[in-house]
Formats: structure tokens, C-alpha cells, sequence
């Protein structure tokens, strides 16, 4: 969006006179290389980069906690009371049925918990490959400006030293 | 007298504070009420639901519609009224904006114009806040615009008795100076821009100047990311500060040593009005309406995404004396010339303008 009103031209007014000297002090101090120009819409893609990072979650937020997923679960099993006599004769009864269920059920279960596990396991490796490989990215992004900042030290120091 | 209607009733929001003292002026003259689809909860009594427009008192007389957002339950019940219109217009944020954050925001904004080119052959009067923003009434087919500042209530803040806790808060930040930014979290606000520039002051002239941010986050994805930002930039304790008091933002202009706002669309922008009037010197953006509300009362930055420039002026305005007691005192009478006293009055006269004029003559609307 276009500027509606200019502030660079030079007025008899207190104001006008102070915001015309900064901005002449900024002009020499970037003409000596003292500070650096900001390239056209690198602000933008600056704060861009800041929310795909926000967006693709690769800031503020915890890694997965995928511990003790690499073992089937531990099912509890009903236990008789041990002072009630009545509960303790049904638990014996019961015993061998429970045995025969739970048997049955892990068979049942720790292939798809096993692979179940695996998968998760895999999707947590590629989602950390995937925001290293992002977080490099946005770094890169960042560190721009602090690249030409350094090439501009670069060249000063070239001028300066009559070094082609 | 006549009923208002608004897409929205928030206690901090400004359109709903002007159309309370719309609503006050105009029941000195008779019965008036207001009516909004969304009413927090502390406006249930004062503000009326869109569904009870059917059976508003002022009939028989133009409905005033403050226009700020498209909206289709508010567009269908003024068509359902067949009443005419006078149009109030609070400019509509830039859809592109809000396209990324909330495409549904995007969408209510795009809406909204199409919305103002359907009810313009109702509209039998026009009033807009700003030059800027009867500009594009002007685009979208409308003439005759009066244009009337959006009558800042100031008195809620220089009659204020600054909060004591909120006092005591900032005393915690340091002896530097304060600088001040009062927006809400949203995208065309440009917060980032103030974040970067505060980085640059303290990192190249005032390493101990500190910033406060006002105002509520209305977009999750944008408020984290200018969290986020704050820290990328390097920018020490920056004070973000949500929804105030009228005591606890009385306290924050009071120890405020500059306003900062670099937000790339307004309609006016009242916050820069209220800190004129607490004698706080005023940095803008030099975009959409804010020359027009600044004036030469303020700092115009015309190139706001130079971080640099930015930090290079508002380091002038903190330590120039002379420069600041001229921008204070330029400030302070703009202000008074665009507080709610002076055009509180002048805005109910363009409302009442398509009434009969035996209707009005005799009755002149009381100051707030």
C-alpha cells in the first residue's frame, strides 16, 4: 500500500525539521555502511516466516512423548478379596477362566499393539526429521538479514583496504 | 428519536462507545435504542438484540446503521425494515489482511461492501469519521458524505484516577522510558513492526527503554507468532498488556513517554486521539487515515517496515525537549478539537439532517 502523505520534504517546522535530520543521519549512516538497508519487503517475509514456523508448530510446542509404547499394555485383572470367603471361592472358580480369557486377548491384541507401536514409533522419527529440516529453513530465513549485514562489513572493509 | 444499529457491542470497542453516546445525546430529545447481532455480556441492558429490531420505538424515522463489517442477520433485518437508512461509516479493514488468520473475517469484509451497494438507494444521509473514509463511500456510488470525527470519549481517560496496582506494575520496568502501543492483536495492525522497532531502539540507542502492548488478541495464530516475534528480534520485556481498565490505561499514558502505532490500515484510529489528549507524543504510520487524525500533531512515518527509521524518530521524540513539548501541545489541541464535546454535537445534527427541520429546530443536543 502506497504512502498517503510523505514525510521526507523539508518544512520551516520543528517537526518536520527533526524527522528530515534523522532520516538525512540514517541516509549517511547507511551511505558510510555504519547500518544496513533492509531490502524491499524483507520485513514481510521476515514475519512470514515466523508465522509458518508458529503454524507448522515448530515453536512453543513439546515434542511427542511416545514412552512406553514399545510394550503391549498391562491389562488388570480382577482379584478376589482376601478376607471375604465367598469372594475368595468365586476367584478360584474363576482362575482358570480368567487365565484361558487373558491368554486369548493377548494373542488377539499384541500383534496390532506391537504394530501399532511401530507406527507411531516411525511417525514421530519423521515428523522430528520433518521440523529439523523446517526449523533449518526458517533459521535460514532469519539469518538473512545478519548474511548481508556481513557482506556489506565485507565490502566496506574491501573499499577501504583498496582491495579490488 | 432515533434507533442505531451496530454488527458488534464490545465494551473497549469505539464504535460501540460512540453509538452509546449517540444513544445518550438522543434520548435527551426522546426514546432511542441500539441494537447489535453480537452483545458481550456486559451490554445485555444497554445494547438490544438484532431480533427485536421489529419492534424498535422509532419507527416512522430513518434507522442509523453504523457500518465497521458485512454481516447477513444484520443486512436481512435492515431489508425486513423497509425503513430508510442513515449510513455512519467506520471503514472496513482490508479482506487481505485477515485472508491467512480467518478467511471467514476475509469473507464478512468482502460482504460488507457488496452489502453497502445493495442499501445505498435507502441511505438518505452519509456520515463517515474520517476524510479517508468518505473517500470510499465516495467509490462505492454514495455522495454528499459529512464527515465527523467518531467522538472519542477522552474524559474516560483524563478523568481517570490512574490505577495504584497498574502504577505500581510499571514502577517494576525500569527507570527508561516508557513507549506505548494500544491496538488490538490484529493482522493489519502491524504489531510486528512495533516489536522490530523497539528491538532497534534498545539495541542501538536506548538500551533501556521498555514497550507495553494494549489490547486483545483476537486471532490465536497471529497473537503467538508476535509472541514469538518479540523474542526473534532480540527485544527485551516486552509488556503485553490485554484488555485495561480505563484506571489501568490512565496509569499507562500517565508513565507513557511515546505512542507508537505503525498499523497499515485505520478508518481514524482513536487511541491516537486519547494520547494526544494525556499529552503522550504520537509516532504513526503514515497510512489510510492516521495523517488525517494525526495532523502535525504527530510524527508520520512514511516508510513504517524501516525498523531503523522508525527507532531513529521515536529516539528523537524521547530525548528532543523541545520537540516533545511542541508535539504535546499541538496533540492536546487536536484532541480537544476532535473530542466527544465538540463532535458529539455535530454528529447528532448529521444524523437528525433527514428529519423534518421543525422536528429539530427547537431542540439542541445537550454536551456529554
Amino acid at each position: 500500500m502506497e504512502p498517503t502523505t510523505p514525510t521526507a520534504e523539508y518544512h520551516d517546522d520543528v517537526v518536520d525539521r527533526a524527522v528530515a535530520e534523522v532520516r538525512r543521519d540514517l541516509q549517511d549512516r547507511r551511505a558510510r555502511g555504519e547500518l544496513p538497508r533492509l531490502p524491499d519487503d524483507e520485513f514481510r517475509s521476515q514475519f512470514a516466516g515466523v508465522v509458518e514456523s508458529v503454524d507448522a508448530r515448530l515453536v512453543e510446542e513439546h515434542p511427542v512423548d511416545v514412552g512406553g509404547l514399545g510394550h503391549a499394555a498391562t491389562l488388570p485383572v480382577w482379584t478376589p478379596s482376601r478376607t471375604d470367603p465367598v469372594a475368595k471361592v468365586v476367584g478360584i472358580l474363576l482362575r482358570p477362566l480368567m487365565y484361558v480369557t487373558g491368554t486369548f486377548v493377548r494373542l488377539q491384541v499384541a500383534r496390532f499393539s506391537q504394530r501399532t507401536a511401530v507406527a507411531v514409533r516411525q511417525l514421530v522419527e519423521r515428523q522430528e526429521a520433518m521440523s529439523k529440516f523446517l526449523a533449518g529453513a526458517h533459521l535460514d530465513r532469519i539469518r538473512t538479514l545478519e548474511y548481508r549485514v556481513a557482506e556489506l562489513e565485507q565490502q566496506l572493509d574491501q573499499m577501504r583496504s583498496g582491495r579490488p | 428519536m432515533l434507533d442505531q444499529v451496530v454488527v458488534g457491542a464490545a465494551p473497549g470497542d469505539a464504535i460501540t462507545r460512540s453509538a452509546l453516546l449517540v444513544q445518550g445525546a438522543l434520548r435527551a430529545l426522546g426514546p432511542s435504542e441500539l441494537y447489535a447481532e453480537h452483545r458481550e455480556e456486559h451490554l445485555l441492558d444497554s445494547v438490544r438484540s438484532i431480533s427485536d429490531l421489529a419492534r424498535r420505538p422509532n419507527k416512522d424515522r430513518p434507522l442509523v446503521f453504523h457500518a465497521s463489517i458485512g454481516s447477513w442477520p444484520v443486512y436481512r433485518a435492515l431489508v425486513e425494515n423497509e425503513q430508510e437508512i442513515v449510513l455512519v461509516y467506520h471503514n472496513f479493514s482490508p479482506p487481505e489482511f485477515f485472508a491467512e488468520f480467518a478467511p471467514e473475517v476475509a469473507g464478512d469484509l468482502i460482504r460488507g461492501r457488496w452489502e453497502l451497494a445493495q442499501l445505498r438507494p435507502r441511505v438518505v444521509a452519509s456520515v463517515a469519521d474520517s476524510d479517508y473514509n468518505a473517500q470510499e463511500l465516495y467509490e462505492l456510488g454514495y455522495s454528499d458524505v459529512t464527515v465527523v470525527p467518531p467522538t472519542p470519549d477522552l474524559g474516560r481517560l483524563t478523568g481517570a484516577v490512574p490505577d495504584p496496582a497498574m502504577l505500581a506494575r510499571i514502577s517494576t520496568w525500569g527507570p527508561g522510558p516508557m513507549v506505548l502501543c494500544v491496538a488490538q492483536q490484529l493482522p493489519h495492525k502491524r504489531i510486528e513492526r512495533v516489536l522490530a522497532a523497539m528491538a532497534v531502539l534498545q539495541q542501538e540507542f536506548l538500551p533501556d527503554a521498555c514497550l507495553a502492548v494494549v489490547g486483545v488478541g483476537r486471532f490465536d495464530q497471529y497473537s503467538r507468532a508476535v509472541q514469538v516475534m518479540s523474542r526473534t528480534v532480540g527485544l527485551r520485556e516486552p509488556h503485553f498488556m490485554g484488555r485495561m481498565t480505563d484506571a489501568e490505561l490512565a496509569a499507562l499514558y500517565l508513565r507513557a513517554s511515546a505512542f507508537l502505532t505503525l498499523t497499515e490500515h485505520e478508518g481514524f484510529c482513536v487511541p491516537v486521539v486519547e494520547a494526544m489528549a494525556a499529552g503522550v507524543p504520537v509516532v504513526a504510520a503514515a497510512r489510510a487515515a492516521l495523517p488525517g487524525t494525526v495532523g502535525d500533531a504527530g510524527i508520520l512515518v512514511d516508510d513504517p517496515d524501516d525498523p531503523v527509521l522508525v527507532a531513529g524518530l521515536l529516539h528523537r521524540v524521547l530525548t528532543d525537549l523541545h520537540l516533545r513539548h511542541v508535539l504535546m501541545g499541538r496533540g492536546a489541541q487536536r484532541a480537544r478539537s476532535m473530542a466527544a464535546p465538540v463532535s458529539l454535537p455535530q454528529l447528532v445534527d448529521a444524523l437528525l439532517a433527514p428529519l423534518q427541520v421543525g422536528d429539530r429546530s427547537t431542540e439542541r443536543v445537550p454536551a456529554p
